[in-house]
């Protein structure tokens, strides 16, 4: 098995240029966000942007993928290349296009609903191949663009007359889930800090493997959570050992406060490994040759 | 000649299709075309299942009517097939299991396999390779031909296996052999007609044209029967630079395609009608994006789980328009084992062509099917790649330039100018959103309008049979063109004048030949492994208001293919 990379080497991998060359107003595609006026993604875009240019990274050399939702939207603003694509399956297309392409900067965008809803079944399964795909999942807690319906993270509390449904389940918490899952790096943010988001958003990208980035994100709208959001979001304590898992888990459990930072990290061979392993192993037994391929059905 | 049909029968994991295998690789390699059908049970061990092999001197389309060879393993395969075989048929069974009666119109061969592979090799289960030693004495198969297959097989568990293996063999065949038990007209004596040949599976055939055609990314998840693909491509993709996923279910597998292709690679997966099923939005979205892949979709009896390891020729409505909106794709059907390879390779280079899915249809009865057929010519069909556009820096990039032929060059992620966000959205050249109507009805021209693309090159992917002068017609589809042509024969020697057309592509359908085939005919014969006749009604809507005479159908539905006699009964019904 190929070492892991380093998160240097992944950039140079990336073809990243030095860290803040490229200004963030690259990554602009000039198309006008659809979202509400005071939407929490429009933070979290640009410091998408930011991270991006910090990182060096060049708009050709990045993919986003996105699914369906305010949130997925996102891929088009970007002025990289984008796909955006059907609700709940953009980790799987991105998992193709990271194979196809392996040296691009993969990210994945998507809320609650379409990656914890519809696309949660494919949550284990990019968490135990570790392709280096960054997932940000910005999360309002609501279903926005369908006007107003519960999402798998929504409080049973969060009811309100002008909610269509009352939500009866109590929410996932997509913190421990990730965690159980074994992903190679999980962390929260909060939208409302930006700074905090630009570290959280740099670490993430940097990480050698699938990495998921939970973003608190306030629908104003639907679901406008920025008070209650703004009195129980704590960066996690001090010293926090972000190799433990378990220690992640416990923090991760809590409600109030809700902790934000990088939770877990870990370094393993990611699924470019396995793959090229494989072809190794392969090749020692099959030449490359159609025609001899052919022949031995003879 | 020699043409004739043995069934091998039995327990399934007891070896029926072990010794079935045998004997169609023996016989083919011995310079006979075989022609093999194989049905098995659902259950993972246990149950009833059978290989029946045509050997022929002469080239083998079907597997044939009667078995001439009935070779019963237990009680049950003898219950179950006896009745099948003809006075003039044989009978081969192990004698150590059951007895038959004495009254029976054809010759039966008793072969106490079970108690010889106990008393002299000390291992029951070697009770299927004495009786293919005694199947191989009877029909005189090359001793040398028979124990390379032999050794092949069992290499990998080291020579003690081989060994009792062959001892096993040499028992049976001594036994058949000693008694001078044979037929005369069923002789597999090696023979030389200077033709090179491969033998094949549908599989194999099916993988071989996706590796000739480029393809190096497959992503799949197990179904029965197309599992066998994803096995195969993943021993020998990889040492071709490729990469070959499992995924997490069929959504995830058709995603990871798309995502591949996207990037620029040749991609493809292969499922059956369930897992179709499951990729239907995502199909769509490959025609929103004009992004080529192909979906191998190896049908089997449906709807829901069906006979999952039955054939059935039941998918084409889902193929033909399985998708919400207007999504335009290219369907195709493979016809036999050796055209499996050559349209599997013309499936991509439509996919290219025209930067859209294409559903490539084959069945449980093909894919398994094993088959001698001559040797495969990668360079017979001419490899095509998507149109790819540089960007020359002047900033003007549209993904989904409006052109003629309604096909956009590409651009692949990472080339610097061509910057792009593909989506599932209706969108401009762009690629931006767009709900404006005159731009909406534009774009769903485009992509309509590529579509006759693939009628470019059409003649490869038909095929005519029978009397060019025919006024019988007969129009089948996929698998059943061995069949129908052996079927179309028959009936010309007994005077009908029939004409068969067996297209490849199914959408677009290639009218030019279809209309020439109904300017001849008043009543086409549509032959179908189906219940509905999907396909009878999609000619209905193709040739609405061109001609006055009548589709036939003509279908089956039990499981199982069509008989070279079957479809002759349907021919004589429409050539009163």
């Amino acid at each position: 098995m190929a070492s892991a990379l380093s998160p240097a080497e992944v950039l140079q991998r990336a073809g990243a240029a030095a860290p803040g060359s490229t200004p963030a107003s690259l990554f602009n595609s000039g198309l006008k966000p659809v979202w509400c006026a005071g939407c929490g993604s429009y933070g979290v875009l640009s410091t998408l942007r930011k991270s991006l240019a910090f990182l060096g990274l060049r708009a050709e050399n990045i993919m986003i993928t996105s699914g369906i939702g305010c949130s997925s939207r996102m891929a088009a603003y970007m002025g990289t290349y984008g796909f955006h694509t059907v609700h709940g399956r953009a980790v799987p297309i991105a998992i193709g296009g990271y194979l196809a392409n392996p040296a691009l900067t993969h990210v994945v965008v998507g809320g609650d609903g379409d990656i914890f809803s519809i696309g949660g079944g494919h949550l284990p399964h990019v968490a135990r191949r570790n392709p280096k795909i960054t997932v940000f999942v910005l999360d309002n807690e609501i279903y926005g663009l369908t006007k107003g319906q519960a999402s798998p993270t929504t409080p049973v509390s969060t009811y309100s007359k002008s909610m269509p449904i009352r939500p009866a389940e109590p929410p996932l918490n997509p913190a421990m889930m990730c965690l159980a899952y074994d992903i190679s790096f999980f962390a929260r943010a909060y939208a409302g800090r930006a700074p905090e988001l630009l570290d959280v958003m740099i670490q993430a990208l940097a990480h050698p493997g699938a990495a998921i980035v939970q973003i608190f994100n306030p629908c104003l709208t639907f679901n406008d959570m920025r008070d209650p959001w703004g009195k129980i979001v704590k960066p996690l304590p001090e010293g926090h050992d972000a190799s433990d898992r378990f220690a992640a888990m416990a923090l991760a459990s809590s409600q109030d406060p809700l902790y934000t930072g990088v939770y877990y990290r870990s370094i393993r061979p990611t699924l470019l490994d396995a793959v090229e392993e494989t072809r190794t192993r392969v090749s020692k037994s099959v030449k490359p040759d159609l025609q001899e391929l052919i022949s031995q059905y003879a | 000649m020699t043409d004739f049909v043995v069934r091998v029968a039995g327990e399934a994991g007891e070896g029926p299709t072990t010794i079935g295998d045998f004997l169609a690789r023996s016989a083919a390699r011995s310079g006979y075309s075989v022609y093999t059908f194989q049905t098995f049970p659902a259950e993972i061990r246990g149950g009833h299942a059978y290989l029946q092999t045509r050997i022929s001197e002469q080239t083998t389309l079907s597997y044939g009517n009667r078995p001439d060879i009935l070779l019963a393993l237990n009680e049950d395969a003898f219950n179950r097939w006896a009745g099948l075989v003809p006075a003039d048929g044989l009978v081969m069974y192990d004698s150590s299991r059951f007895h038959v009666p004495g009254d029976l119109p054809f010759r039966t061969i008793g072969v106490p396999g079970e108690n010889l592979a106990v008393s002299e090799v000390g291992n029951k289960i070697a009770q299927n390779v004495v009786m293919f030693g005694a199947l191989a004495g009877l029909v005189r198969l090359d001793q040398g031909i028979a124990e390379a297959l032999i050794r092949d097989r069992w290499k990998a568990k080291g020579p003690d296996v081989v060994a009792a293996n062959l001892k096993a063999f040499g028992i049976g065949m001594r036994l058949i052999n000693e008694q001078n038990i044979s037929h005369s007209s069923m002789q597999v004596t090696p023979r030389d007609d200077g033709v090179a040949r491969v033998i094949l599976t549908g599989t194999q055939a099916t993988c071989l044209g996706a590796v000739a055609a480029g393809m190096r990314y497959f992503g799949g998840y197990p179904i029965t029967p197309a599992t066998q693909i994803m096995e195969w491509l993943g021993r020998y993709l990889p040492a071709f630079g490729g990469t070959v996923m499992q995924l997490e279910d069929e959504i995830a597998a058709i995603g990871s395609v798309l995502g591949a292709s996207s990037g620029g690679v040749k991609s493809m997966t292969s499922t059956s009608g369930p897992g179709l099923s499951l990729m239907v939005e995502l199909l769509g979205l490959a025609s929103m994006a004009e992004v080529p892949l192909v979906v191998i979709d190896v049908q089997r009896a449906g709807p829901s789980t069906g006979m999952a390891t039955k054939t059935a020729q039941g998918d084409l409505n889902l193929a033909l328009y399985g998708a919400h909106g207007d999504a335009p794709r290219v369907v195709m059907a493979a016809t036999s084992v050796e055209d499996s390879f050559y349209t599997t390779m013309r499936a991509f280079n439509l996919a290219e062509r025209l930067q859209a899915p294409v559903v490539l249809l084959s069945d449980q009865a093909l894919i398994s099917r094993i088959s001698s057929v001559p040797m495969l010519d990668p360079g017979r069909v001419q490899v095509e790649n998507r149109l790819v556009f540089t960007p020359n820096g002047d900033g003007a990039f549209l993904r989904f330039r409006m052109t003629e032929s309604g096909v956009s060059p590409a651009v692949l992620p990472g080339t610097p100018g061509g910057m792009f966000t593909a989506t599932g959205l209706e969108h401009d050249e762009r690629g931006n959103p767009s709900a404006e109507p005159a731009n909406r009805t534009s774009m769903l021209e485009k992509r309509a309008r590529k579509m006759a693309l693939a009628l470019e090159g059409q003649d490869e992917l038909v095929r005519w049979w029978g009397d060019p002068d025919g006024t019988i017609g007969v129009l089948g589809w996929g698998s059943t063109e061995g069949v129908i042509r052996e079927a179309v024969e028959m009936a010309r020697a007994e005077g009908h004048p029939v004409i068969a057309l067996h297209p490849r592509l199914l959408q677009p359908l290639p009218m030019d030949h279809v209309r020439r085939l109904l300017s001849r005919c008043r009543r086409v014969l549509v032959p179908e492994n189906n219940h509905s006749g999907q396909f009878a009604h999609y000619l209905r809507s193709q040739c609405f208001g061109q001609w006055d005479g009548e589709f036939v159908q003509w279908n089956k539905d039990d499981g199982t293919p069509f008989s070279p006699q079957e479809v002759y009964d349907g021919i004589c019904t429409i050539a009163r």
